[in-house]
């Protein structure tokens, strides 16, 4: 490791141990409020049974190797004080948010709120285009739309109780959706001369949601996260052949 | 059970699982696809068990057994792929398998390279297997004596031995990351009185973390976010011809095949290090004791077989802690013990009393798996080697969309995405930081262990500490565990610096 990505990591464990030190004393402070020696659902409490003594433990133990750290780090820190740090690419950074934007935005967006069908191609769709395309300008503009339209999705989810008729609806909007992202990044792929990622994208995220959400639900019967427009009418026929097939 | 019974156990398992077809196809199939997910960079052994974990909850448990160990053994081969063919090592453990695999392929013998490791892999664990049915009874029977102190302490030493050996920064990182995991492991309602810690009146937390989420979260959203933000690609591939088995250099090497597999065995025993370790150890080995030396580095096909062998054979020894203590020897074998648990099967002392055939029928299922690998390894290298083409831009959002599967088909709850993206999140810090995540994992799993047998030891001495300096094995661990800490102390290297100065002067 070279002296300046050395210097920055000591660093970061710097802070790193501040934090577990904060998040150990309160873990403590929160174990002392569990029943150590008290009555609690009708057992009587000696320290050594009480649900408090292995995070009490444990916390210390967190408590005390995060001072060590920060101590190691400190004196490293004091020592190496002419060496500086190294800097990560902001490209490299970007390229983190728009990731972790996708991961998730799928998992509380779309997920709770969409038919996991169309939920699972607009995501593979998206981020095989985002990344495939390896371009930082279509990254950019890619994690804008879809931070926005999953935290409105997020909200909706974690604030209204919905009916299966709004549920259907927001299917609906996601197919609105789904097809102007098709069309946006058609019209950016030709732009930038690049049709061949934009048509490897559609169809790899096609393929994979024609043979996951079928093997899943029909084949062992997994219950996908949400059941809506596509999925529904796929088990349906499912159950339409079968009855044929038996009454054949 | 003598050693008649236990043969006509095997035989008679590996008969019942040969004459099914559909056990035999997802024999193929399994190990098949742990070789790919062995060859992408990027993907592990223990992401592919993880994932093949929730497709195998409606099977039987011989049939999920053969799919999750045929995916493990194929994927610890799986990583040398790349690593002779474009010098990218498909998994560490394969690591070692680059310095000498990648020379021979590009000297136009990446055919011969490819035969020697697959035949290497298959020996390597075979002679792991062997080890594993001797030894696990033994051990076994020695755990059967182990009471909750020993248990407790035996946790402690697994997250401790692991952290220490996993962490590729300072050796308190890897504590650190064990303890984590040991602190995740108490939200929840806890195991004796039922009371809530750390739930903050979220009823999702009062079952505690489920292990699957947190394992797919942890190993799998990781490797996708680090492969893609780094832009890692593959290089090149280099054409290779046929695949030959090549007996006539293994024979030679059949002191460097001994001693590399009991390195792997021995290796895979520890709980919480693995395959990667081994690989390096054994290649390490073979070139001091090689007479020719300076050929390591430059095509040698004693390095190939040496750093193949041990990781392979690391299988058996991995397997041994876990089936015969509960704990496991490697970071896949800690996600074959949360499968294992899903299928009502609890690892342990208890399962030679349980089941006394469970041992046997899991050594024939390794025997077929391995059987498998170098079959899938012989003939169907040029169609892994096609997939392999298909950029990581394109292959890891399929693998994100499997972890989002994955993490929510078993216990059909969304909250345990939420949870995977959590601390797969929090896992990309810690490894960015150099934590490994291999202890934290294991602190997950065994902290409901550790926590009850703390408890329950102490209920039975009545707070009484003493049990834990009278046992005789409570004494080794303690010796064990207070060496390991002492060792890494500042002011230990200090004393062994000063008395070894004395010497000198």
């Amino acid at each position: 490791m070279q002296p300046e990505q050395l210097m920055t990591l000591r660093r970061a464990d710097m802070r790193t141990a501040s934090i577990l030190m904060i998040v150990s004393a309160f873990a403590i402070i929160e174990s002392l409020s569990f029943p150590l020696t008290g009555n609690y659902a009708g057992v009587q409490n000696v320290w050594y049974v009480s649900p408090a003594l292995f995070p009490i433990i444990i916390s210390c133990l967190v408590f005390l190797c995060g001072a060590a750290l920060l101590i190691k780090s400190i004196i490293f820190i004091k020592q190496n004080a002419a060496i500086g740090t190294a800097k990560e690419s902001p490209a490299s950074w970007w390229r983190f948010f728009v990731l972790v934007s996708l991961i998730a935005g799928q998992v509380y967006g779309f997920v709770p709120l969409i038919d996991f069908a169309l939920s699972s191609f607009i995501f593979l769709f998206v981020f095989i285009f985002a990344f495939y395309s390896d371009n930082s300008t279509f990254q950019k503009r890619i994690f804008a739309i879809w931070t926005v339209v999953c935290v409105l999705l997020a909200s909706v989810t974690f604030s209204t109780n919905l009916t299966d008729e709004t549920r259907s609806l927001f299917d609906w909007t996601a197919l609105v959706f789904i097809v102007c992202m098709i069309v946006t990044l058609y019209k950016w792929a030709k732009k930038s001369e690049q049709l061949k990622v934009w048509k490897v994208s559609w169809k790899t995220a096609l393929i994979v949601t024609l043979v996951v959400c079928p093997v899943f639900r029909l084949g062992m019967l997994v219950p996908l996260p949400t059941e809506g427009i596509v999925i529904n009418p796929m088990v349906d026929i499912k159950y339409v052949v079968r009855d044929f097939w038996r009454e054949m | 059970m003598d050693i008649l019974a236990s043969f006509s156990v095997f035989g008679s398992t590996l008969l019942s699982l040969l004459s099914s077809p559909t056990n035999l196809m997802i024999l193929m199939g399994a190990s098949f696809f742990g070789i790919i997910f062995g060859a992408l960079p990027g993907l592990t052994a223990t992401l592919g068990v993880a994932l093949l974990t929730t497709l195998t909850y409606g099977m039987d448990v011989n049939t999920a057994l053969i799919a999750l160990l045929g995916l493990y053994v194929g994927a610890i081969y799986g990583g040398s792929y790349p690593s002779i063919l474009i010098n990218i090592p498909g998994t560490a453990a394969a690591a070692a398998t680059a310095l000498d695999g990648f020379p021979l392929a590009q000297k136009g013998e990446g055919g011969r390279a490819l035969g020697l490791t697959t035949t290497a892999s298959l020996i390597g664990t075979l002679l792991g297997i062997l080890v594993l049915v001797i030894a696990a009874p033994l051990v076994a029977q020695m755990a059967l004596q182990f009471t909750s102190f020993e248990f407790f302490l035996l946790a402690l030493f697994g997250i401790l031995i692991s952290g220490t050996l996993t962490s590729p920064d300072l050796v308190i990182k890897g504590w650190i990351a064990g303890l984590i995991g040991l602190g995740l492991s108490t939200i929840g309602r806890d195991p004796l009185q039922f009371f809530p810690r750390f739930t903050f009146d979220m009823p999702d937390l009062d079952q505690g973390l489920e292990v699957v989420p947190v394992l797919i979260g942890a190993f799998g959203i990781p490797q996708v976010i680090k492969a893609l933000r780094n832009r890692e690609s593959l290089g090149v591939m280099k054409q290779f011809g046929r695949i030959l088995p090549e007996w006539k250099t293994l024979f030679k090497n059949r002191m460097n095949i001994a001693r590399s597999s009991m390195i792997g065995i021995g290796i895979g025993a520890v709980p919480g290090i693995g395959e990667d370790i081994a690989g390096w150890v054994s290649y390490g080995a073979a070139k001091n004791t090689s007479k020719h030396p300076e050929t390591f580095g430059k095509g040698e096909p004693q390095g190939i077989i040496a750093s193949e062998t041990a990781n392979n054979a690391c299988i058996g020894g991995a397997l041994i802690p876990l089936l015969t203590l509960g704990i496991p020897g490697s970071p896949p074998a800690a996600m074959l013990l949360g499968a294992l648990m899903l299928h009502g099967i609890t690892p342990g002392p208890m399962i030679v009393v349980e089941s006394p055939n469970f041992l046997i029928e899991v050594t024939a299922i390794l025997v077929l798996c391995s059987i498998a690998m170098w079959l899938n390894g012989m003939f169907l290298a040029k169609q892994v080697v096609k997939v392999l083409q298909i950029p990581a831009s394109i292959f890891l959002p399929v693998v994100t969309l499997m972890c989002i599967l994955g993490s929510y088909a078993l216990g059909l709850n969304i909250f345990n995405l939420y949870l995977m993206v959590i601390v797969g999140v929090f896992a990309y810090f810690l490894d960015e930081m150099k934590y490994p995540i291999s202890p934290l994992v294991i602190g997950v799993i065994l902290g409901p262990m550790a926590d009850e047998s703390l408890r329950r030891a102490l209920m039975v001495s009545e707070g009484d500490l003493m049990p834990f300096i009278e046992r005789p094995i409570c004494i080794a661990l303690i010796s064990i565990i207070v060496l390991i800490v002492m060792t890494k102390a500042p002011f230990y290297q200090q004393c062994k610096k000063s008395f070894f100065s004395l010497f000198k002067k």
